[in-house]
């Protein structure tokens, strides 16, 4: 494992070899991104970066004692915090304070990882403050954001923040046909429904039933069109059971629509998220002008922040969907 | 080691605390004039230099060689507190130790006198997270210490502290440092420190911290580990992952021009580039505020923050559109900024904003009339109630005056108007209005509620019939109840000037009460004579 790995992230990259390399290193650094786009691998590769005792070879070696460490998954100059329950509390801070302020076991650097560090609350926040700013030599934060608005400013300008970029599709194909044994069917339709997030192209292909599902998504949308409720809804009662199944379900739709409408500026057929369905995409389009395009659009952000507010999630579904068939058939 | 840039170049001397004159000059007389008061607060937004303030004041009070009023940073106090192990200057995290026992704790201590220096300075950082008790606790300390204390207390949130603890402080309000500030520090930093940087790559720097020197630092740090020694306006929008105004001008004009397609091959070529699309939804609101800046003033170098050929492109830009094309983009925008926070994928909703302000830009194409026009006719052909409704909305025009509005009952009274037909006669209809003006303006908001959504529907032998839909039953039986019976009548007395009756009846069994059926009648014919029960309005 070595900075080679990470793949489609050449500034992060690039700026993460040079501190190591040239001994640059900030006191906090921010990795924000969606789940699967390689934030955790990002820090491990880091982490292995600064405590690797190699002189010659790229950092990380994998070879020498420190690395193999990290390889076996216990080196002493690690901690990784994880929220406990739904957050991360001041105690946990306070303790993670007090543990930095020992010196580290080894030689090399002391890092703190923190998993979801969004989750912080405000307070554990506050409370981190003063250690972030100014922690004792050798020690550096790593926090691993989904969404790095739910930090306070005051966290966010003490840090390094590196944004996760999107994957462009093509090189998400080419990684994948070269690391594995799918068919150069199976992978495309991965990098499509990735939506620019390695991770979850690799979790599309190793998951069967997530290919499925995009199917089933695809075939709401066609029931929509033949105005079928009984048929619509039994479908969407089969998909949604939690709230996860609902979110990514709107994601679906949402990106859907868009593409219906995009694909009415007269556009390449490129740009369509949606692109391996792009004829049944222009034949829905037919069907439906701007204005209820708009309508249906906002009928699915309507329901995605209903959610969000922990309205019960069958019910929403439901009732956007029956909304959107009227829109569609009105 | 290395260290970050903005802690290796806090500042030494109190004109290094950049755009902050009023603080610095302030505390500089007091020391000179030996006025020195034994608490302060320093509050402000984040990297304005408060710590970095409290810190020199430290120094500066407890400096036996000052040089100027600045501390000399190489006598042993100096030296001491610079290396955090002064035992005159204590500061204390109040985020991670905020308890009423922690108060307790320092309040112990401070009965010792100084060792080395004159003052025992306590620097409180992040003073707002402190607990209600432990507030309290301070206060008596904080108003009369010994006098060789002095507490300093430093917070980006001073509205969360109570006011007992304001008003015993001398408070000073750090401002966010402006761009050319911003600008000026960082290149002297850059000599310094042997980078060569591009002046356009310092402002895109500085106008992204956003007031702060310390997210400027950082942005600078993070681009020199990317880049090295030279750093170019491209190696700073790269790391920033921001698009350059090059991109900005495209997109802007592309809109605003109505041109879709373009509009979103930009966004696909940004998105795949792995531009931050909330960034760039902030940046395009930046450039139209800019663009309505060169609009409307004569002078907009004074708020547009751009280069000289940057202003000239946009100027020339400005001038083919107008200015309320600008502002609904803006208003466009500004909502989606807020909403694009909290979804996985701004970019679907950016695009989706960006397909409906080209539309409505589009506004006075035949296009867009047409659409209009055919939403229209379907409204109208779709029934009486979308009628009814866009003409009560339409209400403050018709409505002339208060006094010509009483008038007209009296009209009506001479000639009743009757029609047979479902037609609403439009005499009935603007008395109608008037009369929930008149409602309006008594207060009777209860009776406003009631007769609210319900359609006159005719005027015939003194009584007025309103229809109500089949969900709004409960109004109509309202209208039946005695008390609001009684009140509604009076009224109606008052406003038409005859004793009018209102009379509510659902829209659907309309027909049947027109044709004279009794109601009573039609509802056992429609539900069974078990279903059916009469209530007597007495």
């Amino acid at each position: 494992m070595n900075f080679n790995s990470i793949i489609g992230q050449p500034v992060l990259v690039g700026s993460l070899k040079r501190a190591v390399q040239g001994d640059m290193v900030a006191n906090g650094y921010i990795f924000c991104g969606p789940k699967g786009s390689g934030k955790n691998l990002v820090a491990a590769v880091f982490a292995r970066g600064l405590n690797c005792r190699s002189q010659e070879a790229e950092k990380p070696c994998g070879s020498c004692t420190s690395c193999r460490k990290f390889e076996s998954g216990n080196h002493p100059n690690i901690e990784v915090i994880k929220p406990t329950g739904a957050s991360i509390k001041i105690k946990q801070i306070r303790e993670v304070i007090a543990k930095v302020s020992k010196k580290p076991y080894e030689s090399g650097y002391k890092v703190v990882i923190m998993d979801d560090a969004d989750k912080m609350t405000h307070d554990a926040q506050d409370a981190f403050l003063k250690t972030l700013e100014e922690p004792p030599s050798n020690t550096i934060f790593i926090l691993l954001v989904q969404n790095h608005n739910s930090l306070l400013p005051t966290v966010l300008s003490r840090c390094q923040v590196f944004n996760m970029r999107k994957v462009a599709i093509q090189q998400i194909e080419r990684y994948l046909l070269e690391k594995t044994n799918f068919d150069k069917e199976q992978i495309s339709f991965a990098a499509v429904s990735a939506n620019g997030i390695i991770g979850r192209a690799a979790e599309v292909l190793n998951n069967k039933e997530l290919q499925d599902l995009r199917r089933l998504y695809v075939s709401i949308t066609t029931k929509i069109a033949n105005n079928s409720y009984t048929e619509l809804s039994a479908a969407a009662g089969e998909i949604v059971e939690t709230r996860d199944d609902a979110e990514q379900l709107l994601d679906f739709l949402l990106s859907w629509y868009r593409d219906v409408l995009v694909s009415k500026q007269d556009c390449d057929k490129q740009v369509l998220v949606n692109s391996d369905n792009a004829d049944i995409i222009a034949r829905q389009a037919e069907k439906l002008d701007e204005n209820k395009l708009n309508r249906i659009i906002d009928a699915i952000k309507r329901t995605i922040s209903y959610i969000n507010h922990n309205v019960g999630t069958k019910n929403s579904i439901d009732s956007m969907l029956l909304n959107i068939m009227e829109v569609y058939n009105g | 080691m290395y260290t970050a840039l903005y802690r290796k170049w806090r500042p030494r001397k109190f004109e290094d605390v950049f755009g902050q004159e009023h603080v610095t000059e302030t505390i500089k007389n007091e020391i000179k004039s030996n006025k020195i008061s034994h608490a302060y607060l320093l509050c402000g937004t984040r990297g304005t230099g408060k710590t970095s303030t409290a810190r020199l004041l430290a120094k500066a009070v407890n400096c036996s060689k000052r040089v100027d009023f600045d501390p000399c940073d190489s006598c042993n106090s100096c030296i001491s507190i610079n290396e955090g192990s002064s035992i005159d200057v204590i500061e204390i995290d109040a985020a991670s130790n905020r308890g009423i026992d922690d108060i307790r704790n320092l309040r112990e201590a401070i009965k010792f006198t100084p060792t080395m220096g004159k003052y025992k300075v306590y620097i409180i950082d992040e003073v707002h997270m402190l607990t209600n008790e432990a507030f309290n606790a301070l206060l008596k300390t904080l108003e009369e210490p010994p006098a060789y204390v002095m507490f300093i207390l430093a917070t980006t949130e001073p509205h969360k502290l109570p006011a007992t603890i304001l008003s015993r402080c001398q408070r000073f309000d750090f401002k966010r440092i402006s761009i050319q500030n911003i600008m000026n520090h960082l290149s002297a930093i850059c000599k310094h420190e042997g980078m060569e940087a591009e002046d356009a790559a310092l402002r895109i720097i500085a106008r992204n911290a956003d007031g702060a020197m310390r997210d400027a630092l950082s942005i600078l740090d993070q681009c020199a580990v990317y880049a090295g020694k030279n750093i170019s306006e491209r190696t700073v929008l790269e790391v920033l992952g921001i698009s350059g105004d090059q991109h900005l001008m495209e997109i802007g004009e592309a809109i605003l021009l109505g041109d879709a397609s373009k509009s979103i091959l930009i966004i696909d070529e940004l998105s795949d580039g792995g531009k931050d699309i909330n960034q760039f939804i902030k940046d395009i609101t930046a450039h139209y505020r800019n663009l309505l800046m060169i609009k409307i003033l004569d002078k907009p170098e004074d708020v547009v923050d751009m280069s000289t050929e940057g202003i000239q492109a946009l100027k020339s830009c400005a001038g083919q559109f107008t200015r309320e094309s600008i502002v609904r983009c803006i208003k466009y925008l500004s909502e989606l900024e807020n909403e694009a926070k909290w979804y996985s994928n701004p970019r679907i909703l950016l695009e989706v904003a960006v397909v409906r302000m080209c539309k409505a830009a589009g506004d006075d194409s035949l296009d867009g009339l047409m659409t209009r026009l055919s939403n229209l006719e379907k409204m109208i052909s779709e029934g009486g109630a979308a009628v009814a409704v866009t003409a009560l909305k339409a209400q403050p025009k018709q409505k002339q005056s208060k006094t010509e509005v009483k008038a007209a009952p009296e009209k009506t009274d001479k000639n009743p108007t009757a029609t047979a037909s479902g037609v609403v006669p439009d005499e009935i209809l603007s008395k109608w209005i008037g009369f929930k003006q008149f409602l309006k303006e008594r207060r009777k908001i209860k009776l406003m509620t009631f007769v609210h959504t319900a359609k006159p529907i005719k005027l015939e032998n003194n009584t007025l019939v309103l229809s109500f839909e089949k969900e709004d039953r409960y109004s109509k039986d309202a209208l039946e109840m005695p008390e609001i019976r009684k009140d509604i009548d009076k009224e109606a007395l008052d406003y038409f000037g005859a004793d009018i009756r209102i009379k509510g009846i659902i829209a659907n069994e309309e027909a049947e009460a027109e044709a004279g059926i009794d109601i009573v009648k039609a509802a056992i014919q429609l539900a069974g004579q078990d279903n059916v029960e009469v209530i007597s309005e007495e």
